[in-house]
């Protein structure tokens, strides 16, 4: 009994870890070539490497979260530029509508939350915030099914759906927001007035840190949220996969979707505040950086 | 160790669960005294509040998910 309790921890172990690993791309050093991770995939027999994800080191490309993200963006903006593009006078239809309400929305939260005089942070928040939108919204696709389709598929065997589970984009964007930030505030304030105020304050170089412990937060904010979604998502697909392999197989399989679906509508309120917090706090930090004081 | 790990786990994700709770349960007992106080703000508020819940949200979530890793990895 307790080595069958022993197999199932390993077992989940294996599980949860399969689903965290992302495909990756990377220098191995033990045959000085580029490839993917070891037995990662089958699809490009050449391209299978000797090492594993945690041998790669520095340069290991995240593949997956690269391609995702750029794939939706892609998708996102060539939809919205299309739409923008045949837009017309006179009644406008469903599909104008609802871009015109996006535009509205995003531009009152900028200009309720933006006094300076800068063109970038429109265009900004609106790339910010749907396109993390889209990212996030990959969380509620059923875990299983890029592995199911990758296998299916010609053998890509790892493969994550969700580039905001993988820290790497999350702290991308923040790195963005930070340079910018930086730029507007040496704008406003010159270099030697940013320099001061980072350094010369009554406490020090206090201020210092929590200017680059706020855009880490950024990042870490929506990573932590939408890994711990994806994670629990994963957990109830152990939960009830465990009943499927001992019990009559079709009776557990309404209170795995009715518990899917539960935290699927739960979540859906968190894929979308985290986006439109990102976009938000991005406008704050902005608007910041360029008011003098 | 291992015990060691699943203890830290487990505390990662209750301890942040708990001040998580504390400081959302706040946030929304002010937001409704001000809205009973001033109904016709209830609008500006809301999506302030609810700026300031994700943000309250982020750091028990934070742990819970590393609470998780050290759980099951």
């Amino acid at each position: 009994m307790a080595k069958e309790a022993a197999n199932n921890l390993v077992e989940t172990s294996d599980y949860i870890g399969h689903h965290l690993v992302n495909l990756t791309f990377g220098w191995c050093e033990k045959t000085s070539s580029w490839g993917f991770a070891h037995h990662q995939q089958d699809l490009l027999k050449s391209l299978d490497s000797a090492c594993d994800v945690s041998e790669m080191g520095f340069w290991a490309f995240h593949m997956d979260t690269i391609f995702m993200s750029s794939f939706l963006g892609v998708l996102v903006f060539g939809f919205f530029g299309l739409i923008n593009r045949s837009a017309k006078k006179g009644t406008p239809g469903k599909l104008q509508n609802f871009v015109e309400f996006v535009h509205e929305f995003i531009g009152s939260a900028v200009s309720s939350g933006y006094h300076g005089t800068s063109k970038i942070v429109a265009p900004l928040a609106f790339a910010s915030c749907l396109w993390i939108l889209s990212w996030n919204l990959m969380d509620l696709l059923p875990v299983e099914m890029a592995n199911f389709f990758g296998q299916a598929g010609g053998g890509i065997n790892y493969f994550k759906v969700l580039p905001t589970a993988d820290l790497n984009a999350p702290l991308a964007l923040a790195a963005v927001v930070m340079a910018l930030v930086t730029y507007f505030s040496i704008n406003t304030h010159g270099l030697g007035g940013f320099l001061k105020e980072l350094f010369v304050v009554p406490l020090g170089p206090l201020e210092f840190i929590s200017f680059v412990s706020k855009h880490v937060a950024l990042a870490l904010r929506l990573y932590g949220n939408l890994f711990a979604g994806e994670m629990i998502f994963i957990l109830i697909a152990i939960m009830f996969g465990q009943f499927f392999m001992s019990f009559s197989q079709t009776l557990w399989f309404l209170p795995g979707l009715i518990m899917n679906l539960a935290w699927a509508l739960f979540h859906i309120l968190i894929v979308a505040l985290q986006a439109y917090i990102f976009m938000m706090l991005t406008i704050a930090y902005l608007n910041l950086a360029s008011t003098k004081h | 160790m291992e015990e060691l790990r699943l203890v830290a786990g487990a505390l990662l994700t209750g301890l942040g669960a708990l001040g998580g709770g504390v400081g959302i349960g706040t946030l929304t007992s002010k937001y409704i005294e001000a809205v009973a106080r001033q109904p016709e703000l209830q609008g500006q508020l809301f999506a302030q509040v609810l700026i300031a819940l994700g943000l309250t949200d982020a750091l028990p979530i934070i742990s819970l998910a590393v609470g998780l890793l050290f759980l099951f990895t």
